[in-house]
Protein backbone atom coordinates (compact mmCIF):
# COMPACT_ATOMS: atom_id res chain seq x y z
CA UNK A 1 0.00 0.00 0.00
CA UNK A 2 1.22 3.56 -1.20
CA UNK A 3 -0.88 5.50 0.87
CA UNK A 4 -2.03 6.27 -2.87
CA UNK A 5 0.34 8.92 -3.87
CA UNK A 6 3.40 7.55 -6.05
CA UNK A 7 4.91 10.88 -6.51
CA UNK A 8 5.76 11.73 -2.51
CA UNK A 9 5.38 7.85 -1.49
CA UNK A 10 8.84 7.02 0.58
CA UNK A 11 9.24 3.43 1.37
CA UNK A 12 9.05 0.02 -0.52
CA UNK A 13 5.88 -1.80 -1.53
CA UNK A 14 4.51 -4.67 -3.50
CA UNK A 15 3.01 -3.13 -6.61
CA UNK A 16 1.28 -5.40 -9.84
CA UNK A 17 3.34 -6.06 -12.62
CA UNK A 18 3.54 -7.24 -15.94
CA UNK A 19 6.32 -8.87 -17.75
CA UNK A 20 6.80 -10.99 -20.99
CA UNK A 21 7.79 -14.37 -19.94
CA UNK A 22 10.24 -15.68 -23.01
CA UNK A 23 11.89 -18.61 -23.26
CA UNK A 24 12.82 -20.39 -26.70
CA UNK A 25 9.89 -21.51 -28.21
CA UNK A 26 7.51 -20.03 -25.74
CA UNK A 27 6.25 -16.44 -24.49
CA UNK A 28 3.81 -15.03 -22.62
CA UNK A 29 2.53 -12.12 -20.63
CA UNK A 30 2.42 -12.72 -16.93
CA UNK A 31 0.90 -10.17 -14.06
CA UNK A 32 2.39 -10.98 -10.53
CA UNK A 33 3.31 -9.09 -7.63
CA UNK A 34 6.76 -7.17 -7.72
CA UNK A 35 8.06 -4.55 -5.57
CA UNK A 36 8.55 -0.64 -6.28
CA UNK A 37 9.45 2.22 -3.76
CA UNK A 38 11.86 4.75 -2.59
CA UNK A 39 14.58 3.60 -0.30
CA UNK A 40 16.64 5.61 2.01
CA UNK A 41 20.05 5.85 0.86
CA UNK A 42 23.19 8.20 1.71
CA UNK A 43 27.14 8.09 1.06
CA UNK A 44 29.42 10.34 3.60
CA UNK A 45 33.50 10.45 4.11
CA UNK A 46 35.13 8.75 6.56
CA UNK A 47 39.17 9.52 7.45
CA UNK A 48 39.52 5.65 7.33
CA UNK A 49 39.92 3.36 4.76
CA UNK A 50 37.64 3.04 2.13
CA UNK A 51 36.93 6.48 3.23
CA UNK A 52 33.69 6.64 1.92
CA UNK A 53 31.31 5.24 4.05
CA UNK A 54 27.85 4.24 2.29
CA UNK A 55 24.41 3.19 3.35
CA UNK A 56 22.74 2.04 0.21
CA UNK A 57 19.32 0.14 0.11
CA UNK A 58 16.88 -0.87 -2.45
CA UNK A 59 13.46 -1.53 -2.58
CA UNK A 60 13.38 -5.70 -3.62
CA UNK A 61 11.87 -8.81 -2.17
CA UNK A 62 11.47 -9.71 1.62
CA UNK A 63 9.64 -12.75 0.95
CA UNK A 64 8.44 -14.66 -2.12
CA UNK A 65 6.65 -17.77 -3.23
CA UNK A 66 7.14 -19.41 -6.57
CA UNK A 67 4.33 -19.24 -8.85
CA UNK A 68 4.27 -21.66 -12.17
CA UNK A 69 2.32 -21.10 -15.35
CA UNK A 70 1.54 -22.72 -18.59
CA UNK A 71 2.51 -20.74 -21.42
CA UNK A 72 0.08 -20.38 -24.37
CA UNK A 73 1.08 -21.37 -28.32
CA UNK A 74 4.65 -22.74 -27.16
CA UNK A 75 6.34 -25.15 -29.77
CA UNK A 76 5.79 -28.58 -30.31
CA UNK A 77 8.02 -30.14 -27.92
CA UNK A 78 9.38 -27.24 -25.34
CA UNK A 79 7.81 -27.58 -21.73
CA UNK A 80 5.23 -24.86 -21.48
CA UNK A 81 6.05 -24.25 -17.56
CA UNK A 82 7.42 -21.35 -16.57
CA UNK A 83 8.46 -20.85 -13.39
CA UNK A 84 8.83 -17.38 -11.35
CA UNK A 85 8.86 -15.50 -7.85
CA UNK A 86 6.06 -13.87 -6.40
CA UNK A 87 6.68 -11.21 -3.84
CA UNK A 88 4.94 -11.26 -0.95
CA UNK A 89 6.51 -8.98 1.73
CA UNK A 90 8.87 -5.82 0.32
CA UNK A 91 11.47 -4.32 2.15
CA UNK A 92 14.22 -1.39 1.41
CA UNK A 93 17.36 -3.77 1.92
CA UNK A 94 20.90 -4.44 0.47
CA UNK A 95 20.66 -5.82 -2.97
CA UNK A 96 22.31 -9.60 -2.90
CA UNK A 97 24.42 -10.72 -5.68
CA UNK A 98 23.44 -14.04 -4.37
CA UNK A 99 19.95 -14.03 -5.21
CA UNK A 100 19.22 -11.23 -7.06
CA UNK A 101 20.68 -9.17 -10.62
CA UNK A 102 21.69 -6.25 -9.27
CA UNK A 103 21.48 -3.33 -11.75
CA UNK A 104 21.24 0.24 -12.19
CA UNK A 105 19.97 2.79 -14.95
CA UNK B 1 9.03 8.88 6.08
CA UNK B 2 8.88 12.32 5.15
CA UNK B 3 8.39 13.15 2.11
CA UNK B 4 10.63 16.21 2.17
CA UNK B 5 13.74 14.03 1.69
CA UNK B 6 12.79 13.19 -1.91
CA UNK B 7 16.29 13.42 -3.99
CA UNK B 8 19.70 13.22 -3.31
CA UNK B 9 20.96 16.17 -1.52
CA UNK B 10 24.02 17.45 0.35
CA UNK B 11 23.58 17.58 4.41
CA UNK B 12 25.45 19.67 6.47
CA UNK B 13 24.58 18.23 9.87
CA UNK B 14 28.16 17.85 10.30
CA UNK B 15 31.83 18.76 9.44
CA UNK B 16 32.45 16.19 6.44
CA UNK B 17 28.73 16.71 4.65
CA UNK B 18 26.98 13.95 3.73
CA UNK B 19 24.67 13.19 0.30
CA UNK B 20 21.47 11.99 1.84
CA UNK B 21 18.41 11.38 0.23
CA UNK B 22 15.90 8.88 -1.58
CA UNK B 23 15.27 8.63 -4.85
CA UNK B 24 13.91 11.27 -7.36
CA UNK B 25 10.44 9.73 -9.25
CA UNK B 26 12.60 8.90 -12.41
CA UNK B 27 14.85 7.23 -10.39
CA UNK B 28 12.45 5.21 -8.19
CA UNK B 29 13.64 1.45 -7.11
CA UNK B 30 11.97 -1.75 -8.43
CA UNK B 31 12.66 -5.47 -8.20
CA UNK B 32 10.86 -8.15 -10.13
CA UNK B 33 11.44 -11.24 -12.07
CA UNK B 34 14.32 -11.47 -13.82
CA UNK B 35 14.56 -11.91 -17.67
CA UNK B 36 14.81 -15.93 -19.27
CA UNK B 37 18.70 -15.08 -20.29
CA UNK B 38 19.20 -13.53 -16.95
CA UNK B 39 17.91 -16.63 -15.57
CA UNK B 40 20.13 -18.67 -17.57
CA UNK B 41 23.26 -16.84 -17.39
CA UNK B 42 23.47 -16.62 -13.45
CA UNK B 43 22.03 -20.52 -13.93
CA UNK B 44 18.83 -19.92 -12.45
CA UNK B 45 20.39 -18.17 -8.85
CA UNK B 46 18.75 -14.59 -10.05
CA UNK B 47 15.55 -15.42 -9.99
CA UNK B 48 15.14 -11.20 -9.11
CA UNK B 49 16.11 -8.53 -10.98
CA UNK B 50 16.63 -5.13 -9.04
CA UNK B 51 16.99 -1.80 -11.05
CA UNK B 52 18.35 0.90 -8.67
CA UNK B 53 19.63 4.35 -8.14
CA UNK B 54 21.28 5.51 -4.98
CA UNK B 55 22.59 8.89 -3.82
CA UNK B 56 26.47 9.48 -3.91
CA UNK B 57 29.16 11.61 -3.40
CA UNK B 58 30.10 13.07 -6.90
CA UNK B 59 33.03 15.48 -5.69
CA UNK B 60 34.61 15.91 -2.67
CA UNK B 61 36.25 19.31 -1.47
CA UNK B 62 38.64 19.97 1.20
CA UNK B 63 38.18 21.73 4.46
CA UNK B 64 40.49 23.42 6.93
CA UNK B 65 39.71 22.53 10.68
CA UNK B 66 41.04 23.95 13.49
CA UNK B 67 42.42 21.49 16.22
CA UNK B 68 44.08 22.45 19.84
CA UNK B 69 46.81 20.14 20.80
CA UNK B 70 45.92 19.04 24.57
CA UNK B 71 49.63 19.77 25.99
CA UNK B 72 50.61 22.97 24.97
CA UNK B 73 48.02 24.64 24.52
CA UNK B 74 48.89 25.53 20.69
CA UNK B 75 45.81 25.64 17.79
CA UNK B 76 47.07 23.25 15.02
CA UNK B 77 45.80 23.02 11.27
CA UNK B 78 43.86 19.53 10.08
CA UNK B 79 43.12 19.30 6.49
CA UNK B 80 40.21 16.94 5.77
CA UNK B 81 38.11 15.34 2.90
CA UNK B 82 34.69 16.74 2.67
CA UNK B 83 31.45 15.65 0.71
CA UNK B 84 30.68 19.34 0.26
CA UNK B 85 31.51 18.95 -3.34
CA UNK B 86 28.49 17.66 -4.90
CA UNK B 87 25.90 14.79 -4.43
CA UNK B 88 24.02 12.49 -7.32
CA UNK B 89 22.16 9.70 -7.87
CA UNK B 90 24.57 6.96 -9.01
CA UNK B 91 25.15 3.35 -8.84
CA UNK B 92 24.36 1.53 -5.69
CA UNK B 93 27.31 -0.32 -3.87
CA UNK B 94 26.30 -4.03 -3.93
CA UNK B 95 26.34 -6.54 -1.07
CA UNK B 96 28.19 -9.92 -1.81
CA UNK B 97 27.84 -12.47 0.13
Amino acid sequence: NTGGNLHTFVGCAVREFTFLAKKPGCRGLITTDACWGRCETWEKPILEPPYIEAHHRVCTYNETRQATVKLPNCAPGVDPFYNYPVAVRCDCGACSTATTECETV
Amino acid sequence: WETDVLGCHLHHDDCQGTCQGSHVAQACSSAFPSRYSVLVASSYQHSITSVSQCCTISSLKKVMVWLRSVGNRRWGELELFTAAGACQCGMCRLSRY
